[in-house]
């Protein structure tokens, strides 16, 4: 080869090499990745709560800003007298009408939506329906909510409807109502927390927010606590009107999360009602401290020794302790307050600033209206309700046992005539 | 003179210039009309279904329409769920193969294959 030859072919590969490494450097500056976020609202109104989810829809198209940093998808299954009544997925786009003008993305036969597996498709579906990449992912869980609470047992909630039928079903409930036949009491499927935690494991939203009466429970927290940031919940019912989605959906796109201003909004929300409807609690929880929390507690019930929970016990009165449903049926107590009588019980003062410590760490909010619905005293509100086992049906002891809360928080040690 | 050399250079010429000959080659037809029917893969009957000034009343769950001749360009196809939605989509009717069918999926989604 000549080297006049050589000369040139020199020339032009030091142009490639530059031209090469020029467009990758281009590319690179692109590829940037914004801040943004992904958010899911799981309806299960296929109840008597299918007019609010609607108006809860309308609200968050007011909310959500044209220029919103990040997607919205609302999956809902409504009742059976609507059009169209299967499941459909909505992304969410600004309005101010009246009307839902959001498209619909995605159309789903009739189903269980109270099925854990069917929300795990749908987060599926929602994020394949989008054309973008997020940094963060949050998750708005709305339905009828019994904290915890297994099949054969509900709680009295005014929630759209005055609904205390005794479910037939033999399944677990803990979350979501799907009426299923004609006769909306005859077959209604619920959501197990564990199916739920098991199936959001893979997860790490930035918020799990429950738009669902008292899901604001120790033991639905530490079940769901590896799959979330922050847990936002009710320990009481929630009214008809949930959470305010115009007001708190920009508030749920912010770079840095504020789950403190999302517990507040609600609280303002409800405490600026009239009458009866002055009624709210809310809580905002960060996950990462519900492992110290059990710790805590569980040695508590280590020094506490064996707890009878009864009307006549001098140490443990269930009857002086904050309940949080309006019947007072005993299955949720607040937790802080039962923590406190028992720290005190032992005359552990150390170990009673150590709870105080975690706890304030844990529960980063919490707000209350004076009462629930006019009836209910929250003198005593904490925020975060929990189970105290006592004589009571086998199922509801039985199934208590098999959730996370029960031996990491050494409840196992302490409430032994539970059969 | 021909040298081993040049005889490799000229090879690769060849094999090069076979290659290109080949792929220049256009085996595929090209086509100005199709076949068209469409499935209801849908949950629900679906009627009211339009393409183009094409019309199809009904369809039932997993009813195949009648095949109609549709011209190569774009077009709007939209039809009506049982429970009121209308879905709607382009499609783009071009390839080289001559049936074609559109299908309306169970998720709402519409879809052209062949």
């Amino acid at each position: 080869m000549t080297s006049r030859k050589k000369i040139y072919l020199k020339i032009v590969f030091s142009i490639s090499f530059i031209l090469i490494f020029t467009s990758c450097k281009n590319e690179l500056e692109t590829l940037k990745i914004t801040k943004s976020r992904f958010v899911l609202v799981y309806m299960i109104a296929d109840n008597d709560l299918d007019y609010f989810a609607i108006q809860n829809i309308n609200d968050m198209e007011l909310g959500f800003k044209a220029n919103e940093n990040g997607d919205l998808f609302v999956y809902i299954d409504r009742a059976s007298n609507t059009l169209p009544s299967h499941p459909y997925l909505l992304k969410i786009s600004h309005d101010t009408t009246n009307v839902v003008t959001s498209k619909i993305v995605q159309t789903y036969p009739e189903q269980n939506s109270s099925d854990a597996n069917i929300l795990k498709k749908v987060l599926s579906d929602a994020l394949l329906a989008s054309d973008k990449t997020y940094s963060s992912m949050g998750l708005v869980l709305w339905s009828h909510g019994s904290a915890w609470l297994p099949s054969g047992t509900s709680l009295y909630s005014n929630r759209g409807d005055i609904f205390d039928s005794v479910s037939q079903s033999n399944r677990q409930k803990s979350f979501g109502l799907d009426f299923q036949t004609q006769s909306k009491y005859a077959v209604n499927e619920e959501m197990d927390i564990k199916s739920l935690a098991e199936v959001l494991d893979n997860y790490k939203f930035e918020f799990i927010l429950f738009d669902a009466c008292f899901m604001a429970s120790v033991e639905v927290a530490y079940e769901l606590r590896n799959s979330n940031k922050y847990f936002i919940a009710s320990p009481i019912e929630v009214l008809s009107s949930g959470f305010p989605y115009n007001i708190i959906v920009p508030q749920l796109f912010k770079d840095e999360l504020d789950p403190k201003s999302i517990a507040q909004s609600y609280y303002n929300y409800y405490s600026n009602q009239k009458g009866i409807l002055n009624s709210g609690a809310v809580c905002a929880i960060n996950s990462s401290e519900l492992n110290e929390l059990a710790r805590v507690v569980n040695e508590l019930c280590s020094k506490s020794g064996t707890v009878q929970i009864d009307r006549l016990s001098n140490t443990l009165n269930i009857d002086s302790i904050q309940q949080y449903d309006r019947l007072k049926v005993g299955v949720l107590f607040d937790l802080k307050q039962f923590l406190g009588i028992e720290s005190s019980a032992i005359g552990d003062e150390v170990l009673k600033t150590s709870i105080g410590g975690i706890w304030d760490k844990t529960i980063i909010a919490e707000y209350h209206t004076s009462n629930v619905l006019g009836t209910l005293s929250l003198k005593n509100c904490n925020g975060l309700s929990t189970f105290l086992p006592h004589k009571t049906s086998i199922n509801v002891n039985n199934y208590y046992k098999t959730l996370s809360w029960y031996k990491a928080s050494g409840y196992n040690k302490v409430f032994l005539d539970i059969y | 003179m021909v040298t081993i050399r040049s005889f490799w250079i000229y090879t690769k010429v060849t094999v090069l210039g076979l290659f290109f000959y080949s792929c220049s080659n256009d085996d595929i037809k090209k086509l100005d009309s199709y076949t068209v029917i469409i499935k209801n893969h849908y949950f629900e009957t679906v009627d009211s279904i339009r393409i183009g000034s094409n019309f199809v009343s009904v369809l039932e769950i997993n009813e195949v329409s009648q095949p109609f001749i549709l011209e190569k360009q774009q077009y709007q196809f939209s039809c009506l769920t049982r429970s009121k939605l209308i879905l709607t989509a382009k499609i783009d009717v071009r390839g080289s193969k001559e049936n074609l069918i559109i299908e309306v999926l169970n998720n709402g989604k519409i879809t052209l294959g062949n």
